[in-house]
This record gives structure tokens, sequence and C-alpha cells, in this order.
């Protein structure tokens, strides 16, 4: 009899003795950690997944189709809730966002003015702006005076051209009555007439630079400062040149960009009081003594340097 | 020819699926017929239904299949499962030539005492295993609860099965 034939007569016993000699063999050895382990595994997560998907399915489309039917009102009256709440909510990120830009608007303004401490400015609120004016929420009453200048943060906006009471008229670089003199910041150049001005269309929000001298390097890109002629305090940045055209005779033309485009604008700082060079170099004058506390002792916290000598002729030091 | 190896190869795919569906039942939605906190073995029913009606090797690979996804399931070391299934399988196979009585009090009773066998080998496989989980309180507590509850559902699985496998026979003449 050969072994063929005895597997065959004894197939149920020899299939009991591998598997169990396997099962045996896997319980001695521990495969929780092997590829067979892992193999099975897989197999097995493999194959269940379609009926776990199923069991899902079966189990929670009944479950939902009946909350649908039995809480069709709840959920429609909840639906109309979330959608108002949704509204209101909406409502509430424009007031958020509105504010937020308000006051990086104003830490903008608050850091520009800690950082010009030469300039004396008054934060004002634009009331409206229209074909290149502006009114503002600031008059006479504030100190405001015709000609002063009106900057932000990024550069010039105009200047003022009428003053009330409460409110006064700013005159941006996008209309005619504006004219600020000017110069290129790389080389110092100026028009022959020295002011910057708009075109004096309404459909453009350029403004210009006429009368170059054709012999002078201007180039696009250059940006055009206040110059020291200029009713503002020289270096305040106006825009940049973005064409320059050369006309039949002497001159040249270049047209700027302004940095500011006054009609996204909601505050703005007029210049009040712009110190001297000399003065901002000097300081401010020396405050007089005071009594600190009461006890008699007077203190100064400026220089205490020994003062100048007297230079006077003697004749004019002891005039009459 | 031909179509007996072609029924021959549905049966086996049906009876496939038929032993993964309840190895898949009863490891993953075990909740289905749980009661008092008892949830019938399958498998073991499968097992005996697939002993007294096919044979012993049948029932082994029953076991066999059913036994992997539990060890799987469970977490427990392959061939756990395994080993106890394959064992009654082939006991079970070997008396059901014996089994005279087709009452389903009498495969009821099969299953029981296959199941509470099959509980008293899986507690002392785990004993050897780990010896400080003890061997009295599993068999108490799982063998003997699941043992009965697996006997009681035993004629409707039996009947389920059969209406599958033997309906089949009988529609295609007796050929298998």
């Amino acid at each position: 009899m050969n072994a063929g034939r005895i597997v065959s007569e004894y197939r149920p016993l020899v299939v009991l003795i591998v598997l169990s000699a396997l099962s045996l063999f896997s319980l001695a050895t521990g495969t929780e950690g092997t590829v067979i382990h892992h193999g099975i595994a897989r197999i097995v997560k493999v194959t269940s997944y379609p009926f776990l998907k199923l069991r899902y399915v079966t189990v929670n489309t009944p479950v939902r189709i009946y909350h649908f039917i039995a809480d069709y009102n709840a959920v429609y009256t909840q639906n109309k809730e979330l959608t108002r709440e949704v509204a209101e909510l909406k409502k509430n990120e424009a007031v958020l966002d509105n504010i937020r830009r308000e006051n990086m608007r104003l830490r903008k303004m608050v850091g520009f003015a800690a950082e010009q401490p030469r300039f004396t400015l008054k934060p004002v609120a634009i009331l409206e702006s229209y074909r290149g004016m502006l009114h503002i929420d600031a008059g006479a009453l504030a100190g405001i005076k015709p000609s002063m200048g009106v900057i932000t943060g990024d550069g010039v906006v105009g200047v003022v051209t009428e003053v009330g009471d409460f409110t006064s008229t700013v005159a941006t670089l996008h209309h005619m009555d504006c004219r600020i003199g000017a110069m290129v910041l790389r080389n110092r150049l100026r028009a022959y007439d020295g002011v910057v001005q708009a075109t004096g269309t309404d459909f453009s929000h350029l403004c210009v630079m006429e009368y170059i001298d054709m012999k002078y390097e201007v180039g696009i890109g250059d940006i055009i400062v206040t110059s020291p002629e200029s009713q503002f305090p020289a270096g305040l940045p106006i825009g940049r040149i973005t064409a320059v055209r050369s006309g039949d005779g002497l001159w040249k033309r270049a047209e700027i960009t302004p940095f500011v485009d006054p009609y996204r604008l909601d505050e703005v700082m007029v210049i009040i009081k712009a110190a001297e060079e000399q003065e901002f170099l000097s300081g401010s004058p020396v405050m007089p003594l005071r009594d600190v506390g009461g006890d008699g002792i007077v203190t100064n916290s400026q220089s205490t340097a020994p003062e100048m000598p007297d230079i006077r002729p003697v004749q004019e030091r002891y005039a009459p | 020819m031909s179509t007996v190896r072609n029924d021959t190869l549905r049966e086996f795919l049906l009876w496939f699926v038929a032993i993964v569906f309840a190895a898949l039942i009863q490891t993953n939605w075990p909740h289905l017929l749980r009661f008092q906190e008892v949830t019938p073995d399958i498998i073991m029913v499968l097992v005996v239904y697939f002993a007294v009606e096919h044979g012993e090797e049948r029932a082994m690979f029953t076991g066999v299949i059913g036994g992997l996804y539990q060890d799987v399931t469970v977490n427990t070391t392959l061939g756990h499962h395994v080993l106890c299934y394959v064992l009654i399988g082939y006991t079970i196979g070997s008396l059901a030539t014996r089994l005279i009585s087709e009452h389903a009090a009498v495969k009821a009773g099969l299953v029981l005492l296959a199941s509470f066998c099959q509980g008293v080998l899986f507690a002392l496989i785990q004993y050897a295993l780990q010896p400080q989980r003890g061997i009295l309180y599993p068999i108490v507590t799982n063998a003997v609860p699941i043992a009965f509850y697996s006997a009681v559902i035993t004629p409707v699985i039996f009947l389920l099965v059969d209406r599958i496998f033997h309906k089949r026979k009988v529609i295609s003449g007796g050929i298998l």
C-alpha cells in the first residue's frame, strides 16, 4: 500500500493531524507579530469590510429615514433657526472685520505718528469723498488752517483748501486744486515749476510732473517726494513715476501714480505743525525749573550743560 | 460532467460565503443575537451542521475559516479557536455517521455537547497559555451559557442552512 492510497483512505484523519499540528505550532510559537498573522489579519479585514459597510448602511439608513420623517418639523425649525443664526453671525463677522480693518489702520497711523516726532499730527475722520475732494471731520475750531498738509502712513494725500468751523475740505492729488512742491528722490530733480499736480481729468488717477528739462534723467519707477520748498516737510512720499513722455519742445513730462488712493481712506492726518529741521535736531526748548513733591528740591530733566558765553558787544549788552 | 463541476464549485462558494458571513456576524455584530450578555456560537452550530451533513472534513475546514476569523478579531494567538473547532468538527463528524435520528432535539443536543466541549477545550488551551486566568471561571461563565444558547438557536440555523443547501440538491435532481 503506497502513501497516496493511505492518505486518500484516511484523508479526514490526515487533515485533522495537519490542521492540529499547524494550530499547535502556531500556539506554541506565538505568531501574533509574524507575517502570516498580519497576512491573515489583512485578509480577514478586507473580506469583512464590505460586510461592515453593508451593515452600516442597512442599520443607519432606516434610522436616518425614520428620523427624517419623524423629526421633520424639528429639523425644519432647526434649519430656520440655523439660517437666522448664520445671517446674524455673518453680520457680526462683517462688523468685526470692519473693526479689525479700522484697528489696523489706526495702529498704522499711531505707528506713523510715533515715528515722526517732528510732526504735530491730528487724526481726522473722512466724512465724504467726491471727485478728488475730501470733507474731513475737523475745522477751524480744531486748529485746522488752509494750506495745511494732509497725509497718511503711506504718503501725501493732499492740501486743505477750505476750512469751516467744524469741517474742512481737502484737495487730493486727484484734484486740480492740489499742487505740491516735489522732487525726484533719487537725484533731487525738480521740474521747472517745481510741482506735482493732477492731470485734470476725472477719469485718471494719475498726477503729473510737467516741465522737466530734456537733458535731465528721469526714469520709470523713480519715487517722487515732497521738496523742501513745499508746504509739507521734505521727503514725504508722493508717488512713483509710471511713464515719461517727451514732447516736441524742451520739456519732458512724467506721469506719477500716487501712493495714496483717497477713495479708499477712512481717516487721514493733518499736519498741524512741522518742526523746522534745526529745531528737530536740537530738541525742544529747555523747560523751566519746577518744584517736585513740594520739598523745595527743584529738578530739571533737561540738559545741565553750562550756558554759552554771551558774545554780544558790550555796548549792546548794556544799552538802555 | 462540467455541470457537476460547476455545481460543485458553486456549492463550494456558497459554503465559503456562508461560513464567512456567519463568522462576520459572530465577530462584528455580536450584539445582534446577544441575550443577557451571552452570544451564541454560530460557527460551532455550522461546524456541527456540516459534520452531520457533509462529514468531518468539511466540518474541519468550516472550523478553520471560522476559527481564523475569530482569532484575528479577538486577537488571540492564531490557532486557538481553529484547534478547538477542528477537533470538535472531526469528532462530531465521526460520531454523525452513527447518528440515526433526524430529530431537531438530537441535533440541538449535539450542538450543546459540542459547544460545551469546545468551551472546555478553549479554556484548557487558554489555561495552558495563561495559567493566571484560571480554568473553572471561564467554563462556568462562558462555556455553559454559550452552549445552551447555541443549542437553543440550533433548529433555526439548521433550518436556514438546510434550506440553502438541501433545496439546491432537490432542485438539481440529487446529482450532488
